[in-house]
């Protein structure tokens, strides 16, 4: 019978999250020292779900920390930021702080691109997708694999 | 018709006490009633090589002799006993015995059911279902051509496809593959018959769901591309939309179960459609709150208990001040 309602979604979102770490090229200065992948979410989910699968393992030669931010102000130097939908009102904000920055913003809200997030994740039906701004990326510095291009449901060019 | 094996009745020996006029034949029947049942074959098979092979008697008394010497290594005795019979009828030129020669075959035949359920109890699958179709196709040759099984079906197949979903857990690979398939084709079986059946709407909905749920969730967080992944979600998708008209119609039938309602909660859950996952993790949640507040008066420090408590009072029955109240033990407990 049912064994318990499983979470799917934060499990395939977290496994995408990886994947964009192993297809997505930073610059020098980031090839140093920790990976970290930083959460920003009310929700627990998608950063248990990171830290249980991913924490210790490995970009290349970087060890991958994961970090749940309680708020904006906490986050420094992170790799890839995960903006939960609940949280998502603060991307102003942070497109600010980390302008200077080559942090890789993932958001889960539709239109979010528009707002200076590199990838988005959205639904192609009923099935999970993202996609990608290839200006955003340039603006953080970011050099994404033509893989992760033409798998995603919508590229902005 | 319930055609249990604790229900079948043992044959009365209702050749007994007869007097057989043919002299194979009457020695046979004494051996029978001495239970000496192979002394009785061999004069049975005798009997039919003379004249008394036109007997219906005779006949009638070698089904019942070949059925009583019938065992799990002499399980052919169980036809030789049905043609027997065949042949009692045939030699039954008044049809005197017609009704007790039916009964013969009726209680030989429905040996195959009382197998095919062994069989299940014995978790031999496939040897069940072969029985019970032997069952089905002698009781239509023999028995009665217009004989409807669609009640028998749904109970036969339900209890199979239930058996094959249990087997599940234990299996990976292509073994799970199989019995899967297995699983579902016993479980269409029964919908076949009742498309409204409620436990085979709620069990293929269930392995349609939770086969989804566990192709995602099983994956190698390491070694799994993003293409690999992108086809694990499509997969997982069409085996959500599999589960999801089969959980509609359970839950139509009985709104209130639980495993209902955590299915459809599940299912559109896994399907991005949280409009809809949240409905039904409403109706689960009102059903669920007194427990999981009993599970706290026992025991406040159950942090999987707090955990669920704050979740419905932040989602689904919003109450800041409970939520506040158990977030607060909650995060004095670590989180």
């Amino acid at each position: 019978m049912l064994t318990q309602v499983k979470d799917t979604r934060s499990v395939a979102k977290a496994l995408f999250i990886y994947n964009f770490a192993t297809l997505i090229d930073w610059p020098e200065d980031y090839r140093k020292g920790n990976f970290v992948i930083g959460v920003l979410a009310t929700s627990n989910d998608v950063y248990n779900e990171l830290n249980t699968k991913y924490k210790g393992k490995s970009i290349g030669s970087q060890e991958i920390v994961v970090q749940k931010y309680a708020s904006r102000t906490e986050i420094d130097k992170a790799h890839i930021l995960f903006i939960g939908e609940d949280k998502s009102d603060q991307i102003t904000s942070l497109t600010t702080q980390l302008k200077a920055k080559s942090t890789l913003i993932v958001t889960e809200k539709e239109g979010y691109l528009s707002k200076g997030a590199v990838i988005n994740f959205v639904l192609d039906g009923s099935k999970q997708a993202y996609e990608i701004s290839k200006p955003n990326a340039k603006k953080y510095n970011l050099v994404i694999a033509t893989k992760l291009t033409s798998l995603a449901y919508k590229v902005v060019e | 018709m319930r055609l249990i094996k604790n229900i079948l009745f043992s044959v009365l020996l209702s050749v007994a006490g007869q007097v057989y006029a043919q002299e194979y034949t009457a020695k046979a029947h004494a051996q029978f009633q001495a239970k000496d049942y192979d002394s009785a074959r061999v004069l049975i098979d005798y009997a039919i090589q003379t004249n008394e092979k036109y007997n219906s008697q005779t006949w009638q008394l070698r089904g019942l002799i070949y059925r009583k010497l019938e065992s799990p290594e002499n399980i052919s005795y169980r036809e030789v006993a049905i043609e027997s019979f065949i042949q009692a009828r045939q030699t039954d030129t008044t049809q005197i015995y017609k009704e007790k020669i039916n009964e013969y075959l009726y209680n030989t035949i429905i040996r195959y059911y009382n197998d095919a359920v062994t069989y299940l109890n014995e978790f031999k699958y496939t040897d069940s279902e072969k029985s019970y179709l032997m069952f089905k196709a002698r009781y239509l040759e023999l028995i009665d051509a217009t004989k409807n099984f669609a009640n028998e079906d749904i109970e036969y197949y339900n209890a199979l496809g239930g058996g094959y979903t249990k087997q599940l857990g234990q299996l990976s690979g292509k073994d799970y593959d199989i019995v899967f398939a297995l699983a579902i084709s016993a479980l269409g079986k029964v919908l076949d018959a009742d498309s409204m059946n409620y436990l085979a709407n709620l069990n293929a909905a269930v392995m349609y769901y939770n086969r989804g749920a566990d192709l995602i969730v099983n994956q190698d967080p390491e070694n799994t591309s993003i293409e690999v992944l992108m086809e694990n979600i499509a997969t997982a998708e069409s085996l959500f939309l599999k589960a999801l008209p089969l959980m509609q119609k359970a839950y139509a039938i009985n709104p209130t179960n639980i495993e209902v309602l955590e299915g459809l909660s599940g299912i559109y859950y896994s399907l991005n459609d949280i409009e809809n996952h949240l409905v039904y993790q409403t109706q689960l949640d009102k059903i669920n709150l007194p427990k999981f507040l009993e599970i706290y008066q026992n025991n406040p420090n159950d942090r999987e208990n707090l955990r669920q408590l704050v979740r419905i009072y932040s989602s689904t029955l919003k109450d800041d001040a409970q939520y506040l109240k158990f977030k607060t033990i909650l995060d004095q407990l670590g989180g």
